[in-house]
């Protein structure tokens, strides 16, 4: 008997929709970090903000990967019970990927773009990150007045140029949520990314 | 469920059968045997939701499985103070009866087996018995015997 399973939001619908609206918000305005601190505790590794993005979008439609770091039978039977998404192993067959800034690169390369007819199909990432601080880039896009500077964890120059190569795909491509134990925030693959140091 | 570590093979099915029990039972009845007012204290694992599931059915002399339709049912995950996690899932649209067959599902799991089982289930179990037979009976007087006409050329 597993004891340890916790429970998800509190008040479901009200709450699902709170978090979903900061997500949506997040995705908006690229770069932009936003609080979201839901009321409930996830296993560990998991935070609590990544528990609430997958236990407000994912379903048994959408196939999740999990890295090898967040795959704990804890967080497996968590999301699995909350959401009822399949744990899937093949990267490209993802919905939504979860990882970490070791794996992100990796989960990015791999992950689906979608297809032309269907652009949508793509996968998102969710990558989880101690905090915003380590990696400082300057966005331009839509959604961004001028230009942001947005700062997020170290995630390595690899990660970047694949983000770069993402966004020439436009309009396929992935989307990444970055979530931080209490704020998230979203680079959609619509939004231009310098690094700083970079021409 | 996939949730709990293996059981024997005997636990389960002891386990289906308390479950599909607790789900059959008439709300008033279930009611009568396990009031709600002594139910135990517990937290949701997930709050008693409604949704609509499809139901299936056999047919034909092969049993080929076709839809019969929709139904509306309420599940309900709860956990009781000791860490016992029990799960209902019912036709209908009562939360409350969800909440009630959950409960009695985590008990069950418990010491209060012996207690619980002796006082609810051999009960719905007897009463689900009956109905049955009844059924039976009722079926069985429309009950047509075909037997085989034999062709009056033949001798």
């Amino acid at each position: 008997m597993s004891t340890e399973l916790l429970s998800g939001f509190t008040d479901h619908a009200r709450s699902s929709a709170e978090a979903f609206r900061v997500m949506l918000d997040a995705m908006a305005q690229p770069g932009r970090i936003l609080p979201l601190t839901p009321d409930f505790a996830a296993p560990a590794p998991l935070f609590a903000s990544t528990a609430a993005i997958c236990l407000t979008l994912c379903d048994y439609d959408t196939p999740l990967w999990l890295d090898d770091s967040l795959r704990e039978t804890a967080v497996i039977d968590y999301l699995r019970f909350h959401t009822g998404a399949r744990i899937e192993n093949d990267r490209p067959q993802a919905s939504f990927l979860l990882c970490t800034p070791a794996t992100a690169a990796e989960a990015l390369a791999q992950a689906s773009i979608g297809n032309a007819e269907y652009p949508d199909a793509s996968a998102t990432l969710i990558i989880q990150v101690p905090d915003f601080s380590g990696d400082r880039l300057t966005l331009k896009g839509p959604g961004i007045k001028d230009e942001r500077v947005f700062t997020t964890a170290g995630l390595g120059a690899r990660f970047w140029a694949l983000m770069d190569e993402n966004h020439q795909l436009f309009p396929l491509g992935r989307d990444v949520y970055f979530a931080a134990p209490k704020e998230i925030a979203a680079l959609p693959r619509s939004t231009q990314i310098k690094r700083e140091g970079q021409a | 469920m996939a949730l709990d570590s293996p059981q024997s093979k005997k636990e389960t099915t002891a386990r289906q059968k308390w479950m599909s029990l607790l789900a059959g039972a008439r709300k008033e009845r279930l009611d009568t045997l396990f009031p709600r007012d002594r139910l135990p204290s517990f937290t949701y694992l997930r709050k008693p939701e409604t949704g609509l599931v499809m139901l299936r059915g056999r047919q034909g002399g092969t049993g080929s499985p076709f839809n019969i339709g929709e139904t509306t049912l309420t599940r309900c995950s709860i956990r009781l103070t000791n860490g016992t996690i029990g799960h209902a899932f019912v036709m209908g649209r009562s939360h409350e009866h969800a909440v009630s067959a959950a409960v009695c599902d985590a008990l069950l799991q418990g010491p209060e087996n012996a207690q619980l089982t002796e006082a609810v289930i051999t009960p719905l179990a007897r009463e689900r018995a009956e109905r049955e037979r009844q059924m039976a009976l009722k079926n069985a007087a429309t009950k047509v015997d075909f037997f085989t006409m034999v062709r009056g050329d033949v001798d």
